[in-house]
C-alpha cells in the first residue's frame, strides 16, 4: 500500500516497516514477509476461497468417492484430473486446505505486523502535529488570530475539546499552546479482533476436524447395548469408531401428525460404563434439539428407521359392563394403559378366568374398513371362536360381538432402530469464543470509529499567532464532515471565517519570498564571512 | 388462510404506490412523493400485522395438531411454547413474503437517511415479484406444522437477518447501478450498455443449461408436476436415477444463441476502454521483467477463465483497433455502438417474449400417456403449470432484461435521468453503508446457523451447499471492503461489485432452491 507521505506520518501502521540488512537472506525474508503481509493477498485469498465454495458446491459432498468415480469415468483424463484435484471431498482437498493456511498466514502476519504499532499509537497518540501532518488532513480551520486573543483561543478550545471525547490533553511550549482529545481510540483494534476471531474460529475447527468425532449409531431399540460409532471419514470411507462405554436404547417412539408426517420422536437411552460404579450410569430422553451428553461426547437424535420383521399388535382387553358400577370400571380400565397388551401374532393374552385370546392373522386392509385383526377366543373349557376387531372401529367388539370381554384393536407396535448422532467437538468453545469476539470486533470497526481533534496556537515571527483547529476520523467520513462543520460554524462565529483560497494563497506567497529573501541574505552573509576565516 | 389474503391486499398497495412513484418520474412534486412514501408505509404496516396474524395462525394450527396427535390439553408455558414456535418465515412461500418485507424495510429506512428516487420503484418491483409467484400458485401458503428440526429459536435471528441481511445486500446493488448511471465523469454509458450485455452473455446461457442449448439448439423447461397436490418435478426413474421431463420451447433455443451472440459482440464493441485499460495493465506488466510476464499470463488466464473469452477477444479487438487511443467512447453509445446496443436488446426482448408466448400458448406437452396421467392429477391448465415450472428462470431473465431496459432508458433518456438522481457521491455512500450492514448481517446468519446447527445437528459447520452459499456471500461483500480499503475501489469498481454481489445472493440464495447446485438440509423449498 503506497499511502501518500504525509498520511504515512499521521497513520504509521499503514506502513510496512523493513528489517534492515541486506544479502540474499535478509531479502528473501523481507520480501516473504512483505508478501504475507500485503493486503493484495488478502484479497486473492478471499477470491480463491470464494471460488473453492462455489467448486464444492456444484459437486455433490455427500456422495462417496466411489459414486464420483462412476461419474467421472467418461474420460480418463477427467478421472484423472478429478481425482487429482479431489473434487469428492472439496473442502477437505490439499488444494483448499492451501488457500485456507494462506489466509491464515495472512491474517497472522497482518496482525503481527500492525497491531503492535497500533497499539503504541493508541497508547501514544500524536498530540502535536508538525505542518508534514497537517498536509494529510482533510478537515481544518486555520486562522491567524492577533496575540489579545490568545486567551479566548484557549478557553474557546477547551470548551469544544471538552464534549470531543476522555482522552484530553493539552500542553504549553513557550507561548505556543497545543491541545488534543479523541474518542473511540480502541475502535482501531476491531479490525483486528475480527481477523484474531476469525484464526481462533479456523483454528477450532482445524482442530476439532482431527482430535473429534462425527458419526451416527442405529440402535435397535430394546436390544443390547452398542460402542460402536460409524465415521465418515476423509475420502468418504466409513469407518468404525469404538466408544469406552456403551449405549442402549430402551424405548423409541414416534408420534405422527393425522397425515402421518412426524411430529415429535424421541428415545429412552442409557450409558454404561465399565468405568463406573452404578450402571447405568446416565438415563436420558432425547428428542431433535434436546441431546444427551456423556464424557465429551454428544448424542443427539437425528433419525429413525422402521425394522422389518414380525409386528407386534396392540389389543385392549376389558370386562364388559353389565350394570352401572360396572361401566364405570370399564371406563377407568379402557384409560388405563396396563389393560393393552403388546403381543406377536400368536402370542396368547391370559385373562383371569382362563380365557385367552390370540392374534392370529393381521389383515392390512378388511373391504374398505382399514386395517384389522383375526382374534381367537379360547375358552377355559378348550372351545375356540374366532372373530376380528378393527382398528377404526373401537366400539365395534363392544357393539355386535356378546361375550365376557370386549377386545379393542389400538394398532401395530413397530420396532424401530433410532439414528444417533454422535459428536465430539473438543474445541466447540474455542469457535464458539471466536464468534463473540468476531461480533464484538465487527461493532468496533463499523460503528465505532476513531475521531482525533488537534488545537494548535504558534506563535509567528510578528507576534501574531497561526491558528489551527483540525480534525481527523478513520470511518464515517461523511458523519464527521457533518460533525466538523459543526465546530467550523462556532469558531467561524467567535473569530471569523477562514480566509479564502485567493488570500491564503496571496499569504502563503509572501511567505515564500520572505523565506527567499531570508536565505539569500543568509548565502550572502556566508559569502562574506567566509574568507574571514581563513 | 386470512393472512395470504391479507398479504395480497397488502401487496396491491405495494403495487399503488409503485404506481405512485413512477408517476412521480414525470410530475415531480415532493407531495406525490410523499405521498408513495406513505402508501408504502400502511402497506408494510399491514404486512407486518399481517406477520404477526399469521403467527397467531400457524400457532393455532400448532397446538390443534399437537393436541390432536398427543391428546392432551396443554395449560400455561407448554401452550406458550408451542404457540410459538411456528413464526411466519418456516417454508418458501413465508421466506419470500419475509424477503419482500426486509426489502421494503431497507427502503424505508434509506428513504428516511438519504432520500434517493428510483430506490423506491426498484424495491418495490423486487418485492412485488414473490407475491406475483404466491398469485400464480408457485408456492404454496397453507401452513403446515413445523419439522422437528426447525423447532428451535434460533430461527427467528437466523432468518430475520438473512431477510434483512440480502435485501440490504439487493439495495446495495440497486444504488450501485444508479451510481454507476450518475457518475458521468468516471464511467460512459456506452461501457454501461457493453457491462449490462456482458452480464447477459455470461447468464443467458446458464438459463439455456449451457452445452446443451448448443448441440441441441433447444431450450426446455424442466416440468413440474402435481404430487399428492404438491408441486414436485415430475419425472421418472430411469436406470435407478430419477430423471427430469422437458417440455421444448419451440424457437426460443434459435433466438437465444443469437441473443448470446449479439450480446456477447456487443460487449466486447461497447466495453472497448475496459479492454483497453486491461490490456494497458498487463503489458505494464509483461515488460516489468520474469516475474511480471508470469503473473501477467497468470491474472489474463483467470480473467478469460472467470469470464469466457470475453476479455481476451475484447483485448483482441483494441489491439487490432489500434490500440489505446483508438478506443475513447462517446458518453452515450452512437453510430454502430447504438446500433448494436439496441439490436442485443431488441433479440433480448424477442427472446424472454417468445418465452413468455409458448409458456402461455402451450396446451400440449407431447409427453408419453403415463407421464400425461400422472401429470393430470390435480393438474391446473397447462400454461400456468409452464409458466410455474419455469419460474425462477423467468423471474431471473425478468431481471437481466429490466436491467438492460433500465440502461436502455438512462441512454435515452441520460440527462433527464441524471438530474433526478442525487449526486454520485451520496449514492455510493448508500451503497458502501447499505453492503456493510448486509456484510454483517450476512455474519450474523453464518453463525446462528452455526449454532442452530450445532444444537440440532451436532455439527456447526457441514459444508452443506446453502451453508456454503451464505459463506460465499460473505466472501463477496468481504471482497467489496477489503478492495475499498485496500486498492481504493471506491466508485465504479466497487458498484461493479456490488451489482455482481446481488447476482451472487441470488445463486447462494435460491441457486440451491433451483437445483443448480446439489441437494442440502435446507429443503424447505424443494420447488
Amino acid at each position: 500500500m503506497a499511502a501518500p507521505k504525509s498520511q504515512v506520518e499521521l497513520d504509521p501502521e499503514g506502513a510496512i516497516t523493513d528489517s534492515g540488512g541486506s544479502g540474499f537472506f535478509h531479502a528473501l525474508h523481507r520480501e516473504s514477509w512483505h508478501f504475507f503481509c500485503s493486503l493484495k493477498l488478502t484479497v486473492v485469498v478471499i477470491f480463491l476461497l470464494a471460488a473453492g465454495c462455489v467448486v464444492g458446491m456444484f459437486f455433490d459432498q455427500t456422495l462417496t468417492l466411489e459414486e464420483h468415480r462412476a461419474e467421472w469415468s467418461s474420460a480418463l483424463w477427467k478421472l484423472r484430473l478429478y481425482e487429482f484435484l479431489e473434487f469428492h471431498d472439496v473442502f477437505h482437498s490439499w488444494w483448499f486446505g492451501f488457500v485456507v493456511l494462506l489466509l491464515a498466514l495472512n491474517l497472522t502476519a497482518c496482525s503481527i505486523e500492525r497491531l503492535p504499532k497500533i497499539w503504541i499509537d493508541i497508547q501514544n497518540p500524536i498530540r502535536t502535529l508538525t505542518d508534514q501532518q497537517l498536509l494529510g488532513i482533510r478537515y481544518m480551520y486555520r486562522k491567524t488570530v492577533s496575540a489579545a486573543e490568545r486567551d479566548t483561543v484557549i478557553d474557546v478550545v477547551r470548551a469544544i475539546l471538552k464534549a470531543k471525547g476522555r482522552h484530553r490533553s493539552e500542553h504549553t511550549e513557550g507561548s505556543s499552546f497545543f491541545a488534543f482529545n479523541e474518542r473511540h481510540r480502541y475502535a482501531r483494534t476491531g479490525v483486528y479482533l475480527v481477523h484474531i476471531a476469525l484464526l481462533m474460529i479456523m483454528f477450532g475447527s482445524m482442530a476439532t476436524t482431527y482430535t473429534g468425532v462425527d458419526g451416527m449409531m442405529m440402535i435397535v431399540e430394546g436390544s443390547g447395548a452398542s460402542d460402536s460409532v460409524r465415521v465418515k471419514g476423509p475420502g468418504g470411507f466409513t469407518y468404525h469408531h469404538n466408544l469406552d462405554f456403551k449405549i442402549r436404547c430402551t424405548d423409541f417412539r414416534l408420534k405422527t401428525f393425522v397425515d402421518g408426517s412426524p411430529m415429535e420422536f424421541e428415545s429412552d437411552l442409557e450409558v454404561y460404563d465399565p468405568a463406573a460404579l452404578v450402571n447405568p450410569v446416565m438415563k436420558k430422553t432425547i428428542q431433535v434439539n434436546h441431546p444427551l451428553e456423556y464424557k465429551g461426547y454428544t448424542f443427539y437424535q437425528a433419525s429413525y428407521n422402521p425394522i422389518p420383521g414380525d409386528q407386534l399388535v396392540q389389543l385392549d382387553i376389558c370386562k364388559r359392563a353389565t350394570n352401572e358400577a360396572e361401566l364405570v370400571e370399564l371406563e377407568q380400565c379402557k384409560a388405563d394403559a396396563r389393560n393393552i397388551h403388546t403381543v406377536a401374532i400368536g402370542d396368547r393374552v391370559q385373562m383371569p378366568d382362563g380365557t385367552a385370546f390370540v392374534p392370529v392373522e393381521i389383515i392390512r386392509q378388511y373391504g374398505g374398513l382399514g386395517g384389522a385383526v383375526r382374534v381367537q377366543r379360547i375358552s377355559a373349557d378348550g372351545t375356540i371362536t374366532s372373530f376380528v376387531v378393527f382398528r377404526n372401529y373401537p366400539k365395534f367388539d363392544e357393539k355386535v360381538r356378546r361375550g365376557r370381554y370386549i377386545v379393542g384393536f389400538r394398532g401395530f407396535d413397530q420396532q424401530y432402530a433410532t439414528g444417533v448422532q454422535v459428536g465430539r467437538v473438543p474445541w466447540i468453545n474455542v469457535v464458539f469464543a471466536g464468534f463473540i469476539l468476531m461480533f464484538l470486533g465487527m461493532y468496533m470497526a463499523f460503528f465505532m470509529s476513531q475521531r482525533r481533534y488537534w488545537a494548535r496556537l504558534v506563535e509567528r515571527d510578528d507576534g501574531s499567532f497561526d491558528f489551527v483547529f483540525a480534525g481527523a476520523a478513520r470511518r464515517h467520513q461523511y458523519a464527521f464532515e457533518e460533525e466538523f462543520s459543526k465546530v467550523k460554524e462556532t469558531l467561524s462565529e467567535v473569530f471569523g471565517a477562514e480566509p479564502s483560497v485567493k488570500e491564503r494563497a496571496k499569504a502563503l506567497r509572501e511567505q515564500r519570498q520572505k523565506e527567499q529573501a531570508a536565505r539569500a541574505k543568509a548565502a550572502k552573509d556566508q559569502d562574506k564571512s567566509g574568507p574571514v576565516d581563513d | 388462510m386470512v393472512s395470504t389474503d391479507w398479504f395480497t391486499v397488502c401487496a396491491a398497495g405495494y403495487a399503488l404506490a409503485l404506481f405512485i412513484f413512477i408517476f412521480n418520474l414525470v410530475q415531480k412534486k415532493a407531495s406525490i412523493r410523499r405521498l408513495g412514501t406513505v402508501v408504502t408505509s400502511l402497506a408494510f404496516l399491514g404486512q407486518t400485522t399481517g406477520m404477526a396474524f399469521r403467527w397467531h395462525e400457524a400457532g393455532l394450527i400448532e397446538l390443534a395438531a399437537v393436541e390432536r396427535a398427543a391428546d392432551v390439553q396443554l395449560e400455561g408455558m407448554a401452550r406458550w411454547v408451542v404457540y410459538s414456535q411456528h413464526p411466519p418465515w418456516s417454508n418458501l412461500y413465508e421466506i419470500m413474503v419475509f424477503m419482500a418485507w426486509g426489502i421494503i424495510l431497507v427502503f424505508l429506512v434509506s428513504e428516511v437517511k438519504w432520500r434517493i428516487r428510483f430506490a423506491g420503484i426498484f424495491a418495490l418491483i423486487i418485492a412485488l415479484i414473490p407475491f406475483g409467484l404466491v398469485s400464480l400458485g408457485g408456492l404454496d401458503g397453507t401452513i403446515k406444522p413445523l419439522v422437528p428440526a426447525l423447532q428451535s429459536w434460533w430461527i427467528m435471528i437466523h432468518v430475520i437477518s438473512s431477510a434483512v441481511g440480502y435485501s440490504a445486500g439487493t439495495m446495495g446493488a440497486i444504488l450501485s447501478l444508479l451510481y454507476l448511471i450518475k457518475a458521468k465523469d468516471k464511467l460512459s454509458l456506452t461501457a454501461l450498455g457493453g457491462g449490462v450485455m456482458a452480464l447477459s452473455a455470461f447468464l443467458f446461457p446458464i438459463l439455456g443449461r449451457g452445452t446443451e442449448l448448443f448441440t441441441s439448439g433447444q431450450y426446455r423447461v424442466k416440468l413440474l408436476g402435481y404430487v399428492e397436490g404438491k408441486l414436485e418435478p415430475a419425472g421418472a426413474v430411469i436406470d435407478g436415477s430419477f430423471k427430469p421431463f422437458y417440455v421444448p420451447s419451440p424457437g426460443v433455443g434459435i433466438l437465444l444463441i443469437v441473443a448470446i451472440v449479439i450480446c456477447y459482440v456487443a460487449a466486447v464493441v461497447l466495453m472497448r476502454g475496459a479492454w483497453a485499460k486491461l490490456l494497458g495493465k498487463l503489458q505494464q506488466l509483461w515488460r516489468s521483467g520474469p516475474p511480471g510476464m508470469i503473473s501477467a499470463v497468470v491474472v489474463a488466464v483467470v480473467i478469460n477463465g472467470l469470464l469466457g473469452f470475453l476479455p481476451l477477444l475484447g483485448m483482441i479487438f483494441v489491439a487490432t483497433r489500434g490500440g489505446a487511443e483508438q478506443t475513447s467512447v462517446s458518453d452515450r453509445p452512437e453510430g454502430l455502438d447504438r446500433i448494436l446496443f439496441f439490436a442485443a436488446f431488441a433479440v433480448s426482448t424477442a427472446t424472454l417474449a417468445l418465452v413468455l408466448f409458448n409458456a402461455m400458448t402451450q396446451t400440449d406437452f407431447q409427453l408419453s400417456a403415463e407421464t400425461a396421467q400422472r401429470l393430470a392429477h390435480g393438474a391446473p391448465a397447462p400454461w400456468r403449470l409452464h409458466v410455474l415450472s419455469n419460474q425462477w428462470d423467468l423471474a431471473l431473465f425478468f431481471i437481466i432484461w429490466g436491467g438492460q431496459l433500465f440502461v436502455t432508458i438512462a441512454i435515452l433518456k441520460a440527462d433527464t435521468l441524471r438530474t433526478m438522481l442525487p449526486s454520485a457521491e451520496r449514492l455510493d455512500r448508500g451503497a458502501y453503508y447499505t453492503i456493510l450492514i448486509a456484510f454483517a448481517l450476512v455474519a450474523v446468519v453464518l453463525v446462528t446457523g452455526a449454532l442452530w446447527a450445532h444444537y440440532a445437528w451436532g455439527r456447526y459447520w457441514g459444508w452443506d451447499p446453502k451453508e456454503t452459499g451464505a459463506l460465499v456471500i460473505w466472501l463477496t461483500y468481504a471482497i467489496y471492503l477489503h478492495t475499498r480499503v485496500t486498492y481504493g475501489w471506491v466508485g465504479v469498481p466497487s458498484a461493479v461489485i456490488g451489482i455482481l454481489g446481488f447476482f451472487v445472493i441470488i445463486a447462494g440464495f435460491l441457486g440451491v432452491n433451483l437445483g443448480w447446485f446439489a441437494d442440502g438440509l435446507h429443503s424447505y423449498g424443494s420447488s
